[in-house]
C-alpha cells in the first residue's frame, strides 16, 4: 500500500504538470518555484519588492517560447539557493543573437546603435537597458506577428511605454522627477485612445525612415504629421505594417486587398480599384451630362428650343 | 398648361407655396454640406497626393462640423416628411407609375429637344415628376440613412464588429461610406443638371431662392 502523504505529493506533481502544459518539461523544475505568482522578495539594498514570478503562458508565446530556461540561465540555478556567481552573469541580447539567423545580427548591432542614442539612453545611462524595456520572458517581436494579432502586438508594444510613461511611480524611482503631462501632451491627436490602440509610440517617437528604430527622439522632433500616416506612402508601412506589406506586395490584387486589409487607416488603404471605378462614374455622368447639355444648346440655336415659346 | 406662378406680390394671395422659406433654408443647407463634405472628404481621402487640398487636420474638423449639419438636415426631413405635409411628395402612385416613369425619360431623351411641355408639372399635391420621385425616394431613405450611419460609426469605431465577412469590420465601412458618396456626387451632378432643365435655364434656381406657387386643385 502506498502511504497516503506518498499519494499526496504525486498528485501535487500531476497537477503542476497539467497546468503548465506549454512549458518544456525541463522548465518544470524552475517553474516549482517561479511558476508561482506570488514569487517575490524585498530587496535587502534598495527596499524595493522583486518579482521573481515567470507567467508561463506569456513565456510560451514570446519570441522565446522555444528555449528552455537553462538556454539563458546557467547551470549555477539548477541548486537551490542558487549560486551567488551565476546571479553576477549578466546575459545581453546582443551576446546571445550572435549567429543566430532568425532575426539578423545587424539589425541588433543597428537597435543597439540606435539604443544609444535614444532620449533614455542619454538621460540615464547607466539604469537604461535592453530590459528596462523588454522582459525576456514575454516579449515578441513584430517580424513573427501575423495579420491578424497586429492589435495586439501594438497593445504590447504600448505596453512597454507605458508601464512607465502613464506609472508616475515608476519614473519618479528612475529620475526623482515627474512627467504628468501625458495625455495633454498628445491632446492635439484626435481620437487620441483609437490612436494609441492602433499605432504603436515609436511610430512617432523615432525617426520616421527605419524600421526597428531604437532611437527614441526628443519630444521637439517626434511625429505630428497627420498626412506622414494618413496617405499612401505612410510611413506605417515602413514601420508598423514592414512585414505586412511585404507579404502583400507578393499577392496583389483587388479580392486580396479586400481580404487582407485589417484596419481602415483613412488615406492610406484607399483601394486604388474603387478610385478609379468612382472616377470613371464621375467621369461618365458628367460626360453624359455635358452631352445632353450640348445637344439642347445645339436645338436651341437652331430655334427649336422651348425657352422661346415662354418668351 | 403652365400651373406655376412665378412668386410676385400679386400672386401672393392665390396658390400654395412649393418651395416655403424652411425648406429653400434647409435645401441650400443641404448644398452647402455636400459642398463642404466633398471637399474636405476628398482632402482625407486623397491626403498626401498632388491634388489641391485642404490640410488633413483642418479637413477633419471641417468634415465632422458638415457631417453633423447634415444629419440635423436629414431629422429634419425625416421629421416633416413623416409627420408633417413635405411628405406627400414622397409617397409613391404605384399603379401606372412604370408608364410614368418612361414617359418622363423620354422627355429628357427626346421631348426636351422638341420643345414640348413637362409632362408632369410640379403641382401642391405631387411637386416631384417620376424619375425625380424615384431618385429622392433612394437618395432620401436608402443612400443617405446608409451614407451617415457608415459617418457616424467612424466617431464611434468601438461599435463596428471586428470582422464583417472575414474581412476587417471598419475597413467594410470606410469602404461603404466611399462608395455612397461617390454615388451621391454622381446624384448631385445630375441634380444641378436637370434643374437647368426646367422651363427655362434659370428658373428652377430661382424658385429654389426666391419660391415658387402652384395653383390648389
Ligand atoms: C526551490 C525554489 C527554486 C527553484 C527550483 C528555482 N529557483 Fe530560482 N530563485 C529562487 C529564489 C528563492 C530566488 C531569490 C533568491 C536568490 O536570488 O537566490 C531565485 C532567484 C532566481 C533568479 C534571479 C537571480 C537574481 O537575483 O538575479 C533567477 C534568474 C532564477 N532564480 C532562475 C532559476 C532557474 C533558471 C531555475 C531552474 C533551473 C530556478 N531558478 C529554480 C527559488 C528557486
Ligand atoms: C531568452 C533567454 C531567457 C530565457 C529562455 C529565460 N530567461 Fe529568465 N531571464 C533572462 C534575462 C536576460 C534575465 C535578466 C533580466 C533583467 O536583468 O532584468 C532573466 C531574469 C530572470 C529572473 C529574475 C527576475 C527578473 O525578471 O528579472 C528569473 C526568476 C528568471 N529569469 C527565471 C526564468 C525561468 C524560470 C525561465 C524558464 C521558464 C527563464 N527565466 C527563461 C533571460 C531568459
Ligand atoms: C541567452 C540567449 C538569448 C538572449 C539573452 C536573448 N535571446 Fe532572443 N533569441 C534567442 C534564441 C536562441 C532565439 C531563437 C528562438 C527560436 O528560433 O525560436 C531568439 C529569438 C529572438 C527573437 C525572434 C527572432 C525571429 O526568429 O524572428 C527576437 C525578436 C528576440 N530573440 C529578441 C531578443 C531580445 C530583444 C533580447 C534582449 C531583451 C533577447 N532576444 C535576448 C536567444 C537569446
Ligand atoms: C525604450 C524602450 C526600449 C528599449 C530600451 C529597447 N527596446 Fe527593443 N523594442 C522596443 C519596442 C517598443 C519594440 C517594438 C517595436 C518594434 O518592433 O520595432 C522593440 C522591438 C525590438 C525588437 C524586435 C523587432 C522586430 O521587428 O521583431 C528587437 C530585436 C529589439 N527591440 C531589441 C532591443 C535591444 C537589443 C535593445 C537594447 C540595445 C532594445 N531592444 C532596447 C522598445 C525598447
Ligand atoms: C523604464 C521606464 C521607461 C520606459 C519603459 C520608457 N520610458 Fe520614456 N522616459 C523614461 C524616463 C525616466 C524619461 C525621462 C528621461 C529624462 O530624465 O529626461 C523618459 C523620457 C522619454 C521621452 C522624452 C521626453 C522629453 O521631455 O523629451 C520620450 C519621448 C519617451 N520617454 C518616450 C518613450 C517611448 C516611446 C517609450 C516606449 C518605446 C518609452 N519612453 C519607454 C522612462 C521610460
Ligand atoms: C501620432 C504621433 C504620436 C504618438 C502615436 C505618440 N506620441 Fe508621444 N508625443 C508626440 C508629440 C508630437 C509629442 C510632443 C508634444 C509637444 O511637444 O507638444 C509627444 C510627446 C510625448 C512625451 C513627452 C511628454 C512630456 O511630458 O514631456 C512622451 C513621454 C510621449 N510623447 C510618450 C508617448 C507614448 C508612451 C506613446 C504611446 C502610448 C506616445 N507618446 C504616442 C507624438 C506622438
Ligand atoms: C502614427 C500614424 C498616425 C498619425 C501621425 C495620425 N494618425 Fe490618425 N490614424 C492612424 C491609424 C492607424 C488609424 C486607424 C485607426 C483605426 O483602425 O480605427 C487612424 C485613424 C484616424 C481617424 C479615424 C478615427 C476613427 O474613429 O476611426 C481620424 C479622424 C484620424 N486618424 C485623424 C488624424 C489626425 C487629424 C491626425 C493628425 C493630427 C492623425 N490622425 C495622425 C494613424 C495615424
Amino acid at each position: 500500500m502506498i502511504p497516503i502523504r506518498m499519494l499526496c505529493l504525486l498528485l501535487l506533481l500531476m497537477t503542476l504538470l497539467a497546468s503548465s502544459d506549454p512549458v518544456a518539461a525541463a522548465d518544470q523544475a524552475c517553474l516549482r518555484c517561479h511558476g508561482m505568482k506570488s514569487m517575490a522578495y524585498q530587496d535587502p539594498v534598495t527596499g524595493g519588492l522583486r518579482n521573481l514570478a515567470i507567467d508561463p503562458a506569456a513565456m510560451a508565446a514570446s519570441s522565446h517560447a522555444k528555449l528552455t530556461c537553462r538556454a539563458c540561465h546557467g547551470a549555477g540555478f539548477e541548486s537551490f539557493p542558487h549560486f551567488s556567481e551565476t546571479k553576477k552573469e549578466s546575459l545581453s541580447c546582443l551576446e546571445c543573437h550572435k549567429g543566430k539567423d532568425g532575426f539578423p545580427y545587424v539589425l541588433f548591432e543597428s537597435i543597439e546603435k540606435g539604443f544609444m542614442r535614444s532620449v533614455h539612453a542619454q538621460a540615464l545611462p547607466d539604469r537604461f537597458t535592453c530590459f528596462s524595456c523588454h522582459n525576456p520572458h514575454a516579449f515578441h517581436g513584430l517580424s513573427q506577428t501575423r495579420v491578424r494579432d497586429m492589435p495586439e502586438q501594438v497593445r504590447q508594444d504600448n505596453g512597454i511605454c507605458l508601464n512607465c510613461h502613464s506609472n508616475q511611480e515608476q519614473i519618479r524611482v528612475l529620475t526623482g522627477r515627474a512627467f504628468p503631462g501625458l495625455l495633454n501632451m498628445h491632446a492635439w491627436l484626435p481620437d487620441l485612445q483609437r490612436h494609441w490602440r492602433t499605432v504603436r509610440c515609436v511610430e512617432c517617437h523615432t525617426s520616421s525612415t527605419r524600421p526597428q528604430d531604437h532611437f527614441i527622439l526628443d519630444k521637439r522632433f517626434a511625429l505630428r504629421d497627420c498626412v506622414a500616416c494618413h496617405s499612401r506612402n505612410s510611413v506605417l508601412l515602413k514601420k508598423l505594417y514592414l512585414y505586412r506589406s511585404s507579404e502583400e506586395r507578393q499577392k496583389a490584387g483587388f479580392i486580396h486587398s479586400l481580404v487582407m486589409n485589417n484596419a481602415y487607416i483613412i488615406g492610406m488603404t484607399r483601394n486604388l480599384w474603387l478610385d478609379w471605378a468612382g472616377g470613371l462614374l464621375l467621369g461618365l455622368t458628367l460626360l453624359g451630362l455635358l452631352g445632353h447639355g450640348m445637344a439642347r444648346w445645339l436645338v436651341a440655336r437652331k430655334g427649336g428650343f422651348h425657352e422661346q415659346n415662354h418668351s | 398648361m403652365n400651373r406655376i406662378i412665378p412668386d410676385h406680390p400679386a400672386h401672393r394671395k392665390n396658390g400654395v407655396e412649393l418651395y416655403p422659406v424652411w425648406l429653400r433654408i434647409w435645401h441650400w443647407s443641404n448644398a452647402l454640406s455636400f459642398v463642404m463634405l466633398i471637399a474636405s472628404g476628398v482632402s482625407l481621402h486623397f491626403a498626401g497626393s498632388d491634388l489641391p487640398l485642404i490640410p488633413f487636420d483642418r479637413a477633419r474638423v471641417l468634415h465632422n462640423i458638415f457631417g453633423w449639419l447634415l444629419l440635423c438636415a436629414y431629422l429634419v426631413f425625416v421629421a416633416t416628411t413623416l409627420l408633417g405635409s413635405n411628405g406627400v411628395h414622397y409617397r409613391p402612385q404605384w399603379s401606372g407609375w412604370m408608364g410614368r416613369l418612361l414617359r418622363q425619360a423620354l422627355f429628357y431623351g427626346v421631348g426636351i429637344f422638341r420643345g414640348e411641355p413637362h409632362p408632369f408639372p410640379a403641382t401642391a399635391r405631387n411637386k416631384f415628376n417620376p424619375l425625380q420621385q424615384v431618385t429622392y425616394l433612394g437618395v432620401m431613405f436608402v443612400a443617405m440613412p446608409l451614407l451617415i450611419l457608415s459617418g457616424l460609426l467612424f466617431f464611434w469605431p468601438q461599435w463596428v464588429p471586428e470582422q464583417l465577412w472575414e474581412m476587417d469590420g471598419l475597413w467594410v465601412v470606410g469602404v461603404v461610406h466611399y462608395l455612397l458618396g461617390v454615388l451621391l456626387v454622381a446624384f448631385m451632378m445630375g441634380h444641378i443638371y436637370l434643374a437647368t432643365a426646367g422651363e427655362t435655364i434659370w428658373g428652377e434656381f430661382r424658385k429654389m431662392v426666391l419660391g415658387a406657387r402652384a395653383e390648389e386643385e
